[in-house]
């Protein structure tokens, strides 16, 4: 092959990668917004009290080593407190207390930040895991008045059953806005 | 989205005041260029910057406003002072156009408020909360940044000099522990020279450590307070507003005022300023209405006919005071008298009693007010409470000083920020908890026999006053100690406000100076806790507010004795004794302790007295001519409607009979004039009828 053929079929192969390229860019765009994000979620498999449950990281701020929780005259039940952070106070409520589930033997080790300046954080108990979540993985819940909104939908995976639940509305209910 | 118009409103907020302020120095000096300038810049940014934002109707009055000025700075021609009048109302009708604007993003923001968007108050809000900062300041402050790193750096040296005599200490235990039950002669020698190394590491480690701690504590405590200071305001920002408010009244009453300022200079945290602006309105328009004259009475006065209003602003430590001055007709304190007697506050003869300062004082209660008409400014008594409200709210003072026909100065005395404060951290159980300095009076140990206990609560004696003992563990919710025998309080006597409170704590720990946090939401923690600051661990500490312990007290008598009654309805002491001397002394007192007392000379008056007005203790002596006191005793005792209202006994009759005859008639108290002890009387009155 001459110099100058050679330099046409590479042309050739340059331009059909570039079409390739081009043509998988538009594709992205025509395919439905989430499938990719659903079989990449991640979640945090936690256990608040005597529960477990996951909750996706792309809805947490953070997560922290619980330092000393400071109590306050006249909190909500549900309050343990507030914590000092990078220099902001942060109030505290306990998970297994928000959801009205047995509290666990000792202290919780790890608080959630949940999105916002000064948004509240959520103790837990322990941190068991982090799992990357498949949409076969969810089963959907009847939407009904006896289901509580921070609940999304059933996280069962090897016979194990968890709650998937929604960071903003467990928010609302500790700010007792639900 | 963030919402385009919310970014514009808080400029032209902006952009108004310094029209506002560069318009008012135009009409005192036409020909001052640089304001000129500073209006006409202003006023094309705003027309921009509205037609950008979608707000073509500000935009179109900046544009009109602009042409109404660029005749100034071309023509030779000086405007005249209602020249610059017309241009001001343009001014306040963008203000107006604003506000409407804000309304309209604060509905739109209410029906999704959990989405964060800022309300119409957060707006407002915005305009003080915004603040310029120089280069020279933020330099100061990097350069502080820069010197304290320096300073982490000498300690890092110090880093290498403990790891050294770590090692000389490594070297030591292994070798002891290779060569134990040597000779401890010949172990000396062979490892003197490690324990000399393993010494002279640890010195020069101390001797560079100390002073770099020390200059980098300096350097950071100036950082900080360097910090603190940009987050000040110019109290000039607020002039503008109060001397349009001032025109606006004038103009409405048609008194010619001159408003003179000073002190703009001085800087105040945002917040607190916007509420000082808020009470310095009122204090203007009342000044315009009811303290300056018509033309006509300054003119038969004496006085120029144009009134002057005189705000002051002076600057000291870190208080700032607001001086309104008026060179009007003054408040008149008979005319004050008269409205507090005709308000039921106190009777003809209390009023009498007070002195001048004190009947002003009684001008910042709501609902008293001398004018003699309301107007559409002022005159409905609401205004001067408001001002000592404000005074109240940031741990300031509001006095006010009046001469007749010369005018009234009312001043506000507030801190320049309450961000960063002294406390006293005082310790309760295995917490701390910081009490804002400005309100302690005293620190005091008190035996828990000296105590006084009562229906509603405990109480300590100070300064002749009965005092309202709160122990800390409550104010907190803390239980009791456990197995606690408790001999004596670590008391602090804070004054906030008109309240004194006992706060009742395990030791004093120290005072700080603190940067106070606000509590982050959803707490809901009680009203007593002010906020939080940090300690040196990064962990929170509870900030009191003096101001909000009473609820802690209420709810802590409500506890224990179900509602009690308020402290303005503790019913008149009746003093009863021949003795003028002895009836002054008792009044002052129990006056001075709180209580209001009413007085007779005779037990026959006394008896009179009692049916037009209802006693919660009588103060009798015994020897009295006409009816002695054991018969007054008798007396009520047999009434049914008096029989409840306790007797204390106050006599020179010292022996025993004397004493038994006053019990058995039925004194709940026998005190002998020859041992009298004002703390001992005040808290068997305190026992008897409860607190002040």
């Amino acid at each position: 092959m001459s110099d100058e053929s050679a330099l046409i079929a590479n042309r050739s192969t340059a331009n059909a990668q570039v079409n390739e390229l081009r043509n998988a860019f538009d594709q992205s765009f025509s395919e439905p917004i989430g499938i990719t994000d659903q079989a990449e979620d991640l979640v945090l498999a936690i256990r608040a009290g005597s529960e477990q449950h996951v909750i996706r990281l792309s809805e947490l701020a953070g997560i922290h080593e619980c330092p000393t929780i400071v109590p306050l005259p006249g909190m909500k039940p549900s309050c343990m407190g507030m914590v000092g952070l990078r220099g902001r106070l942060h109030a505290v409520f306990r998970l297994s207390a928000l959801l009205g589930t047995e509290p666990g033997q000792s202290a919780p080790k790890w608080l959630l930040m949940t999105p916002g300046r000064d948004a509240p954080t959520l103790a837990v108990d322990e941190i068991e895991g982090c799992l990357a979540m498949k949409p076969e993985d969810l089963r959907p819940i009847e939407q009904s008045s006896n289901v509580d909104s921070h609940l999304q939908a059933l996280f069962v995976r090897d016979g194990d059953i968890r709650g998937l639940l929604h960071i903003s509305a467990l928010i609302e209910l500790a700010l007792g806005k639900a | 989205m963030v919402d385009l118009r919310a970014s514009f409103c808080i400029e032209a907020r902006e952009i108004l005041q310094a029209l506002t302020s560069e318009l008012l120095t135009l009409e005192k000096s036409p020909t001052n260029a640089a304001a000129l300038a500073t209006c006409l810049r202003s006023a094309h940014t705003l027309k921009g910057s509205g037609r950008i934002a979608g707000q073509f109707t500000i935009a179109d009055m900046a544009h009109t406003l602009e042409d109404a000025l660029l005749p100034l700075r071309d023509s030779v021609e000086v405007a005249e002072s209602e020249y610059f009048t017309d241009l001001l109302r343009i001014v306040k009708r963008m203000g107006e156009t604003i506000e409407k604007v804000e309304s309209e993003i604060a509905a739109a923001s209410s029906a999704d408020e959990a989405s964060g968007s800022r309300s119409r108050a957060d707006i407002h809000g915005d305009v003080l909360e915004t603040v310029r900062v120089g280069i020279a300041e933020m330099d100061h402050l990097w350069e502080g940044l820069s010197e304290a790193t320096i300073q982490l750096g000498q300690l890092h040296a110090v880093k290498g000099n403990l790891s050294h005599a770590m090692q000389f200490a490594a070297s030591l235990q292994e070798s002891l522990r290779t060569n134990r039950g040597g000779d401890p002669a010949l172990l000396w020698n062979r490892f003197r020279a490690t324990v000399d190394s393993l010494a002279t590491t640890l010195a020069i480690a101390q001797q560079t450590m100390t002073p770099s701690l020390s200059r980098l504590e300096r350097e950071i405590d100036d950082v900080r307070s360097q910090a603190g200071t940009l987050r000040l305001i110019p109290v000039g920002t607020i002039f503008g507003t109060l001397e349009l408010a001032m025109r606006d009244a004038a103009a409405l009453l048609d008194k010619p005022v001159s408003f003179v300022t000073s002190g703009n200079d001085a800087k105040i945290e945002g917040h607190i300023l916007l509420s000082i602006r808020d009470a310095l309105l009122h204090v203007i328009r009342n000044a315009v209405d009811h303290g300056i004259e018509s033309r006509g009475e300054r003119l038969a006065a004496g006085k120029p006919i144009m009134g002057t209003i005189r705000l002051d602003v002076v600057h000291h430590g870190r208080r700032v005071e607001f001086r309104c001055q008026d060179d009007g007709r003054g408040v008149d304190p008979e005319k004050v008298r008269a409205a507090i007697v005709a308000r039921g506050r106190l009777t003809r003869e209390q009023a009498a009693a007070l002195s001048t300062a004190e009947v002003f004082s009684f001008l910042f209660e709501t609902g008293l007010s001398t004018a003699e008409r309301v107007t559409e400014i002022s005159g409905r008594g609401v205004g001067l409470d408001v001002v000592r409200a404000v005074a109240n709210r940031f741990r300031g003072q509001a006095t006010i000083h009046s001469q007749l026909n010369r005018g009234t100065e009312i001043t506000i005395d507030v801190p320049m920020s309450l961000s960063a404060i002294t406390v006293l951290s005082v310790a309760v159980g295995p917490r701390a908890v910081l009490i804002p300095f400005d309100a302690v009076r005293q620190t005091l140990r008190v035996s828990v026999d000296e105590m006084v206990r009562n229906s509603e609560g405990e109480s300590i004696l100070y300064e002749q006053r009965a005092i309202p003992f709160i122990a800390l563990r409550a104010v907190l919710e803390l239980p009791p100690a456990v197995n606690e025998v408790r001999k004596t309080w670590t008391i602090v006597v804070v004054h906030a406000g008109s309240k004194w409170f006992a706060l009742g704590a395990d030791s004093l720990v120290d005072t700080l100076d603190i940067v106070v946090k606000p509590l982050p939401p959803g707490l809901d923690a009680a009203p007593s806790i002010a906020g939080a600051a940090f300690d040196s661990h990064g962990d929170p500490v509870l900030v009191l507010d003096p101001m909000k312990l009473d609820v802690v007290r209420s709810n802590g008598a409500q506890k224990q004795t179900g509602p009690a009654l308020a402290p303005s309805t503790r019913l008149p002491i009746l003093v009863i004794d021949d003795s003028l001397t002895t009836r002054m002394l008792e009044q002052s007192i129990l006056e001075a302790a709180g209580y209001s007392v009413d007085l007779s000379a005779s037990a026959e008056d006394a008896l009179r007295r009692v049916q037009s007005r209802t006693y919660g203790l009588f103060i009798v002596d015994v020897e009295m001519p006409g009816m002695n006191g054991y018969e007054f005793t008798r007396a009520t005792r047999a009434d049914p409607r008096l029989s409840s209202i306790p007797v204390i006994m106050v006599t020179s009759l010292s022996n025993a009979d004397s004493r038994q005859r006053g019990l058995d008639a039925g004194a709940s108290e026998y005190i002998v004039k020859g041992d009298f002890d004002q703390k001992h009387f005040v808290r068997k009155v305190t026992e008897l009828l409860g607190p002040a």
